[in-house]
């Protein structure tokens, strides 16, 4: 690949570690939480769903792969019962994990655990 | 070329906008929603779009919705339109074919991928503009040459040819596997072309093209026209019909819409279906060799049918 294109996609790995920074934040809310709500589940899969389909294209791939592992099992919940099992949270754990390791290797600081408007994660 | 790129994800639109300026020279428009789109879309002031690049699953109107409501604007009617979505199950990709997309790319993407579709799609669009330039010059043509891919528009499940081939390789494999190919022809497609003027061939292929999607409406399959006098559908093999019934279906619907009625000496209309081909392979190539073993086999029995009417009037044998 051109470097070109290597720092294209540079440039946007950036901005995408900024924002999985975020998302983070909504998807810890969401284990600390623990609740039934059907909406803490449809926040979660919006997250996992957008960073399954972008990391691997930004030299993420397994990044990509625990998001999407993590959706599917997401999916499985939601075609259940609507709201987030054992399994699901113990995928987002992982998922949680691995992106910590990640932001980790590309020293992007983790923010402190805090609530985000929900409204700027809708679906 | 203008392309407008329509996403929920920031990071997608970033990510389109920074590899397509950093290695063409296309300019890009984004739109993080359906709505936002068709505002940017119905205010272009004189300035079209040449492509366009759709997310699947958005908030409010979906994709594939946008995908449809772009095709009744006339002046995006032949626009090159390409799906680019996490969403990789067949009613997906059925949805967005059949709502006019042209091509269907799922992410997680190669940066690679993107500009090669966008070069083909660039290339197709070159070419439709022609074609379209043409059409307007003459509300129709003179003679339309036989083997010519005709548009037919507005029929559900009808797409381009070149639709057709990008489509099957994008369903799952599993999907593919599973469905198979078949060719109808029209009868005595050279006799028919030799006789009517270009209105009256083009709306003989129209006329089949609406009796198929009739006929097939209970099936889950896409339907193309290669030219010829032969269409193409791709269905699932677990809903196939019986071929011969299926011709008569179509030839029913052709009696009812009085296709006949224009042809001189108002000869009878009526098709033949070919030997169904399993699709086995995922690779491109193999699924053009398929979708061409289908329409070479449905002219193969239309040949071999009128032959041996002939011989039925001629040598007093029996027809097949």
């Amino acid at each position: 690949m051109s470097s070109t294109i290597d720092d294209a996609i540079g440039r946007v790995r950036g901005r995408f570690l900024d924002l999985l920074r975020e998302r983070l934040v909504v998807i810890q809310s969401c284990m600390s939480a623990r609740s039934s709500d059907p909406a803490e589940l449809e926040q979660a899969l919006f997250v996992v769903h957008k960073v399954a389909g972008s990391a691997g294209t930004l030299g993420l791939p397994n990044l990509g792969e625990v998001a999407r592992t993590c959706e599917e099992q997401l999916l499985r919940d939601l075609h259940a019962g609507g709201t987030i099992s054992g399994m699901g949270f113990a995928y987002l754990e992982r998922f949680v994990d691995f992106s910590h390791s990640v932001l980790e290797a590309y020293s992007v600081p983790a923010a402190p655990l805090q609530a985000v408007p929900r409204a700027a994660f809708g679906r | 070329m203008r392309l407008l790129a329509v996403d929920d994800d920031p990071i997608i639109l970033d990510l389109l906008n920074e590899i397509i300026r950093s290695t063409t020279s296309y300019e890009v428009a984004v739109a993080s929603n359906a709505q936002e789109a068709l505002d940017l879309i119905d205010r272009g002031a004189g300035e079209t779009f040449d492509c366009f690049l759709l997310d699947i699953q958005m908030p409010g109107m979906s994709g594939i919705e946008l995908c449809r409501e772009i095709r009744t604007r006339q002046e995006y009617r032949f626009a090159p339109i390409l799906m680019l979505t996490a969403m990789a199950e067949k009613h997906y990709v059925d949805g967005a074919y059949s709502a006019g997309a042209n091509d269907y790319i799922t992410k997680p993407f190669e940066v690679t991928e993107i500009n090669r579709r966008l070069t083909l799609a660039q290339t197709r669009a070159t070419q439709l503009r022609e074609e379209a330039a043409r059409a307007l010059q003459s509300d129709t043509p003179e003679r339309y040459g036989i083997l010519e891919r005709i548009h037919i528009f507005d029929v559900d499940n009808v797409v381009d040819y070149v639709a057709m081939e990008n489509y099957l390789p994008s369903l799952p494999k599993h999907s593919l596997l599973g469905s198979a190919a078949l060719g109808i022809q029209i009868r005595g497609i050279e006799d028919i072309h030799e006789n009517t003027s270009g209105f009256e061939f083009a709306g003989v292929i129209e006329d089949v093209a609406e009796a198929i999607s009739d006929s097939l409406r209970d099936f889950q399959c896409l339907i193309s026209y290669a030219g010829n006098g032969t269409f193409v559908t791709v269905i699932e093999n677990q809903s196939l019909p019986a071929r011969h019934v299926l011709a008569d279906n179509v030839n029913l619907r052709l009696q009812k819409l009085g296709t006949h009625l224009s042809l001189p000496g108002q000869r009878p209309v009526r098709v033949i279906c070919g030997d169904l081909v399993r699709l086995m392979h995922p690779t491109t190539e193999r699924i053009q060799e398929a979708l061409f073993q289908a329409t070479a086999s449905a002219l193969q029995v239309a040949n071999d049918t009128e032959r041996n009417l002939e011989k039925f009037w001629f040598m007093g044998q029996v027809a097949q």
